[in-house]
């Protein structure tokens, strides 16, 4: 199982990062990053299987491919914001953490923005058909 | 899953590090003992630098940013 080895890989890397971070903080910080992006990439395959599921389930159903692409966009961008924020906020860096949770949020708005007029645009319709 | 190498190999870095920092700060070379510490940090960034570029190629073709 996949899910054994993950958690041995985190609790090594964590014992290792807490080990070096008594001396060299800083190195302390690569040693997370390099666990971090290992175990993201671990479980990328699971991710892709997933979400070839959701697409052809929406093929199913019938709805329109490019907004099922949107809420792939968005939950790209928020795991890559996590990611990043997560790791300035161990760094002890807060706000350049909120910083990039900032841009996170803003990227997903202006990414969601398309459908938000798309559903006035059908209110609008719903309005003054009746 | 060959990543643990990667964070060993790290860690033995920042152990290495840390020994020779103390070794030339108790013989008075503190500039070195400086030139060392930023010279183990690049050497850990050029490593990590890899499985970064690979987990955002692996995000941007998965949820094709």
């Amino acid at each position: 199982m996949d899910i054994f080895k993950v958690v041995g890989l985190g609790l090594a890397a964590a014992t290792l990062a807490v080990f070096v971070k008594g001396w060299k903080p800083e190195i302390a910080i690569g040693i997370s990053l390099a666990a971090s992006a290992i175990i993201f990439i671990a479980v990328m395959p699971y991710l892709k299987s997933v979400i070839a599921m959701i697409q052809n389930l929406s093929e199913q159903v019938g709805i329109e491919g490019r907004y099922i692409r949107i809420v792939l966009k968005v939950s790209g961008i928020a795991y890559i914001a996590q990611f990043g924020a997560e790791l300035c906020r161990d760094a002890g860096e807060t706000s350049v953490a909120s910083k990039i949770e900032f841009a996170g949020k803003l990227m997903i708005m202006a990414l969601s923005m398309p459908l938000v007029y798309k559903l006035l645009e059908i209110v609008n319709d719903i309005i003054h058909f009746g | 899953m060959g990543g643990v190498d990667l964070i060993f190999k790290v860690a033995a870095i920042g152990i290495l590090v840390a020994v020779l920092n103390q070794l030339l700060v108790r013989s008075g070379r503190e500039d070195q003992a400086m030139l060392t510490t930023l010279a183990g940090l690049v050497v850990v960034l050029f490593m990590v630098i890899d499985q970064i570029s690979l987990l955002f190629e692996t995000i941007k073709s998965v949820f094709d940013l």
